[in-house]
């Protein structure tokens, strides 16, 4: 299992890859705030495969990163809790993760694992996937 | 509620672009969140948060610039690492 981030998240629905990354991953989970921006963002439900959980805890952080949202901390609660690692592309979320310990995968991981796995199946449409994800990253 | 600055730009930009007061404002501030975006120093649900805009909103006005965000892993060995690490995490799949 892993928690997935809005920049993953939105990566994988853009690339038409959430399918197959339930191949490799069998589940994932959210929080409430990042379903909240990704269902106002593709006015979409979330797929069956990706749970939305709400973190426990609610005491603040002593000093949280003022380059995160909101979402982004939802999830460094989630990961704490659930002891899970976080799918994400952005820098000062993946920072923030790693100080306190948790560990943090970006999307070129899962693509490449995905292409591996034999789950995407040619070369070319890895790297042809690979190239969009570069491009707009 | 997030505080609010103010900040001087010389009037000709108000020509220049056609622009009003506030929708001056409303362009600066976009141009600020895209750069600090660009160089990775805010989130991606941050950025969307501060221009009070959906994700995809605020990805648009990025891609439509031909802006590269820097994000992912900074190095061979952080990509290495997190390959081994949905290795591990998928190994009985």
């Amino acid at each position: 299992m892993i928690i997935l981030d809005n920049s993953v998240l939105s990566a994988f629905k853009r690339l038409k890859l959430l399918s197959k990354l339930n191949l490799l991953i069998t589940t994932a989970t959210i929080s409430k705030e990042v379903f909240n921006e990704y269902s106002k963002q593709w006015q979409k439900k979330i797929p069956k495969w990706i749970n939305v959980t709400k973190p426990k805890e609610e005491s603040p952080f002593y000093s949280v990163p003022v380059s995160l949202s909101k979402a982004d901390i939802s999830l460094i609660r989630l990961a704490l809790e659930l002891k899970l690692p976080i799918a994400s592309d952005d820098r000062p979320l993946r920072l923030y993760a790693r100080e306190l310990g948790i560990a943090t995968i970006g999307s070129l991981a899962l693509l490449k694992k995905l292409y591996q796995s034999r789950i995407i199946k040619t070369r070319k449409e890895y790297l042809n996937t690979w190239k969009t994800l570069m491009d707009k990253k | 509620m997030v505080e609010k600055i103010t900040i001087k730009l010389p009037a000709e930009l108000l020509e220049l672009t056609g622009l009003t007061s506030k929708n001056l404002e409303e362009k600066s501030l976009l141009i600020w969140i895209l750069d600090l975006y660009a160089d990775g120093k805010i989130s991606l649900s941050k950025a969307a948060n501060l221009l009070d805009m959906k994700v995809n909103e605020f990805l648009a006005e990025f891609y439509k610039r031909h802006l590269k965000h820097m994000g992912g892993p900074e190095s061979v060995e952080e990509a290495q690492k997190e390959y081994d690490l949905i290795q591990r995490l998928t190994i009985d799949k």
